[in-house]
């Protein structure tokens, strides 16, 4: 997508995840006002009190949900925001988890997101990375026997890294095989993505996206 | 919670008029202004302890009436809300005196203890 596609795209995501938080959060006032109103009436409480109760607990439920989502919706919108900017490996690794997980669901896998406490920083058009890390996943979750999963693991090494690795007994087929060119292109683009990475002082650079056939 | 005297000030009516009828529940003085106008007329009308402002509002932003209110009143003190943590409007206002920047949807409980906590910081500032 064209940046100043991708920035329009973004801006209104972002501003959209807005105006869904207040929307939560009349939901989530006004059940906490009703949950108030039940206390009030303390013994008196009708015959049906317990199930109003567990059904506002299932809506509060779904608030925290949507709240998390639109949270991760936002962040995504925004890494439209410039062609470079300074992204933690760890924080798009979460992301993208959160992303894969519901389509890799579907197909009856797991995505597993490893991140670190210490903040592992490039340089990068964050959203280029954020779709090269949700195609490799999408791609590796076509390559999986069901059950299986696919691991996203941010290394500390010499270089700011994303490791992603699959289960190699839950493939359909070999790295080698049929497949190797699939891996070939994925390779071809991380080392695309790599080659954008700006260089900055007391900053690691090098491999951003590394796979482990 | 009985003395307390708090201002809302949020453009989402439905949202803070419920919160309003919540912590009045809890026996706190509670005014409510839609917009940045109507907030800065109430602060000077009747001034309260505590505002509690949005920061996204249409016409007057969440950081004007901030900065107003500070100007004219800064032994008042302000909390304000934001839809997402971390974001720079908050650390401005942060940085231009709010007390506190709270996550909407909010938790009530943390909102009565931050509003408790700028009360407590408010009495040691007077003393």
């Amino acid at each position: 997508m064209e940046p100043d596609k991708a920035a329009f795209m973004g801006k209104v995501t972002a501003g959209i995840t807005h105006e869904l938080k207040n929307v939560l959060a009349i939901i989530k006032e006004s059940v906490g006002l009703m949950e108030d109103l039940i206390a009030l009436d303390g013994e008196n409480a009708f015959p049906d009190k317990d199930r109003f109760l567990l059904t506002m607990s299932r809506i509060m439920a779904q608030v925290t949900r949507g709240v998390d989502l639109s949270t991760r919706l936002n962040g995504f919108a925004h890494s439209a925001d410039e062609t470079k900017a300074l992204v933690d490996l760890s924080e798009a690794v979460e992301l993208t988890g959160h992303l894969c997980r519901r389509p890799a669901r579907l197909k009856g896998m797991t995505v597993n997101a490893v991140t670190r406490e210490e903040p592992e920083t490039v340089m990068v058009d964050p959203m280029v990375l954020q779709m090269m890390l949700y195609q490799s996943v999408e791609w590796l979750t076509g390559l999986l026997s069901p059950g299986a999963g696919v691991n996203l693991e941010v290394a500390h090494d010499e270089t700011s890294t994303v490791i992603i690795s699959t289960e190699k007994e839950a493939r359909r087929g070999d790295a080698d095989g049929p497949d190797a060119l699939q891996w070939e292109t994925l390779e071809a683009t991380a080392r695309f993505l790599d080659a954008s990475v700006e260089k900055i002082e007391g900053q690691r650079s090098g491999m951003c996206i590394r796979f482990l056939r | 919670m009985q003395d307390w005297k708090v201002l809302l000030v949020d453009d989402e009516r439905e949202f803070v008029s419920t919160l309003a009828e919540r912590l009045s529940m809890r026996k706190m003085q509670v005014q409510v202004a839609n917009d940045g106008e109507q907030a800065l007329k109430k602060v000077e009308t009747d001034p309260p302890q505590v505002v509690v402002l949005d920061l996204m509002m249409p016409g007057m932003s969440g950081l004007e009436v901030l900065d107003r209110i500070k100007g004219k009143s800064p032994e008042i003190e302000i909390i304000l809300l934001t839809g997402m943590g971390g974001s720079a409007e908050a650390a401005r206002g942060i940085h231009q005196g709010a007390f506190d920047c709270l996550v909407k949807p909010l938790n009530i409980d943390k909102l009565i203890e931050r509003i408790g906590d700028a009360l407590k910081k408010q009495s040691g500032m007077a003393s």
